[in-house]
């Protein structure tokens, strides 16, 4: 089955083909501002550049959020009407997780401006913390040993960030199916509703 | 053989999409209005636009198709609107477009959003050029002559609020609500002329201006409120709509002079407007020459119908858009 994921809700565009659990096909780079200039340009690439026509994709995958309120809407946007014109199955997978990389003990944290940062802990794709909207001051209380991926420059430290699209690939046990694809919209966090989850 | 257009329109407040066939036979329009969130916000709100046009799009595609009956393979081209609007919800539309287009290899045509309003003419007549149209709407005040067809040239322009704006703005300090055009412009039916409110003059003789005359508004109710004496607001709304119509007259009524087109259209939602509609209908009767289309009461609001048809004669012209072309929050018309 081809499937194909999608990020656009932080600065990076990421796409990838993914066939038979192998990446066939990727693109990564930072894109700040212009993911929706350049989303079908290199949709149209990467599936001619593999022989392969958009409608034998089969599956789609796109990160949900939390991020740039513009950016996740471009994915999703695309994957809500491939999925109702064309009869794909959807998927979302949290932006949060998807950036923590199947790592062990990994807290993503990601820009959510006005000294304010999205966070989440993640253990191999198991949510440890919900993502929530958090001052950086209790972020940092938070982190406790985890490793971090993601704005580091909050803290002080250089931006990590994973491959994204091998990040999509190993975590695909945590793929959500969309049930209702006319009812998906985007996981904006606006209000500061988190809270641990316990184990 | 038969040309089948799918537009889809986000510029603003409404999420649309719509199918027509041959220029102007609607087969398909679905319109899902966001009018009842923005009047709790008094007022479009960028960011909740663009959520609820997310939550909307793929519907609004689906039941477009289901209602026309038709699959997308029938379908020529996808068109839809690249702006002037709201940044956020552009994209949605857009990104939704560009979807159709590259998954069933269509070709796209980008439009500004405005041809639509003008083109929604169609519905109720054949075009004939050179053309006239006054553009009055909640972002817009504009004359543009078109010598032909797809042509546009803007000869006059508001210098600083769109009409429609005004409109809301003054019925904000009256505390009707939003959007206030519809209730100006029925409050206004049992004013009388009571109070005096300028009638503002512009350098370019096809310009308009409307901040003076609301200011005037609000100087207007301020006095009045100071001196403890009754606001009569359906004279304020007569007064106020009565000044600002007429400079709109008084403009368009020289353009057709100096210009002197076959036809002369309204487009725009401020086109609804009763008075408006009455006060063009009299000026029309000095020239016999001069054909005046007023678009149905659906057409001013925002719809992809409109966009279709704008679309199909786009793409007669053979206007098509390519993978990079993004929102344009203030696209120009030419
Ligand atoms: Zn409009």
């Amino acid at each position: 089955m081809l499937t194909l994921c999608m990020d656009t809700s932080h600065k990076y565009l990421s796409i990838c083909l993914i066939k038979n659990d192998e990446i066939i096909a990727s693109y990564s780079e930072e894109c700040f501002k212009k993911q929706s200039e350049m989303i079908f340009v290199i949709l149209d690439k990467l599936c001619k550049e593999n022989d392969t026509n958009p409608l034998d994709i089969k599956r789609v995958v796109v990160s949900k959020g939390p991020g740039s309120y513009t950016g996740v809407r471009i994915a999703m946007s695309v994957a809500k009407v491939m999925a109702t014109l064309n009869g794909v199955s959807l998927y979302t997978i949290d932006t949060l997780k998807l950036y923590s990389d199947n790592l062990e003990n990994c807290a993503v944290i990601m820009d959510a401006r006005s000294n304010r940062a999205y966070f989440g802990i993640y253990n191999k794709g198991e949510t440890v913390l919900q993502p929530g909207v958090f001052n950086i001051d209790d972020v940092k209380k938070m982190i406790l040993d985890n490793e971090i991926m993601g704005d580091l420059f909050l803290l002080d430290k250089e931006d990590k960030y994973p491959n994204i699209p091998n990040s999509f690939l190993k975590l695909k046990s945590y793929w959500e199916k969309v049930d209702n694809i006319h009812l998906l919209t985007p996981v904006y966090l606006k209000d500061a509703a988190a809270y641990m989850v316990k184990k | 053989m038969s040309k089948y257009i799918l537009a889809i329109e986000t510029s603003c407040d409404e999420t649309a999409c719509a199918i027509v066939k041959d220029n102007n036979q609607i087969l398909s329009n679905i319109v899902s209005s966001q009018i009842n969130v923005h009047e709790l916000y008094g007022g479009v709100v960028p960011e909740v636009a663009s959520r609820i046009h997310i939550e909307n799009i793929s519907l609004v595609i689906e039941e477009a198709l289901k209602e026309a009956k038709i699959t997308i393979d029938d379908i020529d081209a996808i068109a839809v609107t690249q702006g002037p609007g709201l940044i956020g919800s552009l994209h949605v539309g857009i990104q939704a477009a560009k979807t159709i287009a590259w998954l069933y290899n269509k070709p796209i045509i980008p439009l500004h959003h405005i041809v639509g309003h003008i083109y929604a003419n169609k519905f109720v007549d054949e075009l004939e050029f050179p053309l006239l149209a006054l553009v009055v709407s909640g972002g817009h005040t504009e004359l543009i002559y078109m010598e032909k067809e797809y042509s546009f040239e803007v000869i006059g322009t508001t210098q600083d609020d769109a009409i429609g704006e005004a409109y809301d703005k003054v019925a904000r300090v009256l505390g009707l609500g939003y959007p206030g055009g519809p209730k100006i412009d029925n409050l206004a039916k049992t004013g009388k002329e009571n109070y005096t409110l300028p009638i503002p003059k512009v350098e370019n003789p096809y310009d308009f201006s409307f901040s003076g005359l609301k200011s005037a508004v609000i100087q207007l109710i301020n006095r009045l409120e100071r001196r403890n004496e009754e606001i009569i607001k359906e004279d304020v709304a007569y007064s106020f709509q009565e000044s600002a119509l007429s400079q709109v007259l008084k403009i368009t009524d020289k353009a057709l002079n100096d210009y002197k087109p076959k036809h002369l259209v309204l487009a725009g939602g401020v086109a609804a407007n009763s008075r408006l509609r009455e006060l063009m209908q009299d000026m029309i009767l000095k020239y016999p020459n001069i054909k005046l289309t007023i678009p149905p009461l659906w057409c001013c609001t925002d719809n992809a119908a409109m966009m279709a048809v704008a679309g199909s004669v786009a793409y007669d012209h053979k206007l098509f858009g390519d993978l990079y072309f993004s929102a344009q929050p203030s696209k120009p018309i030419s």
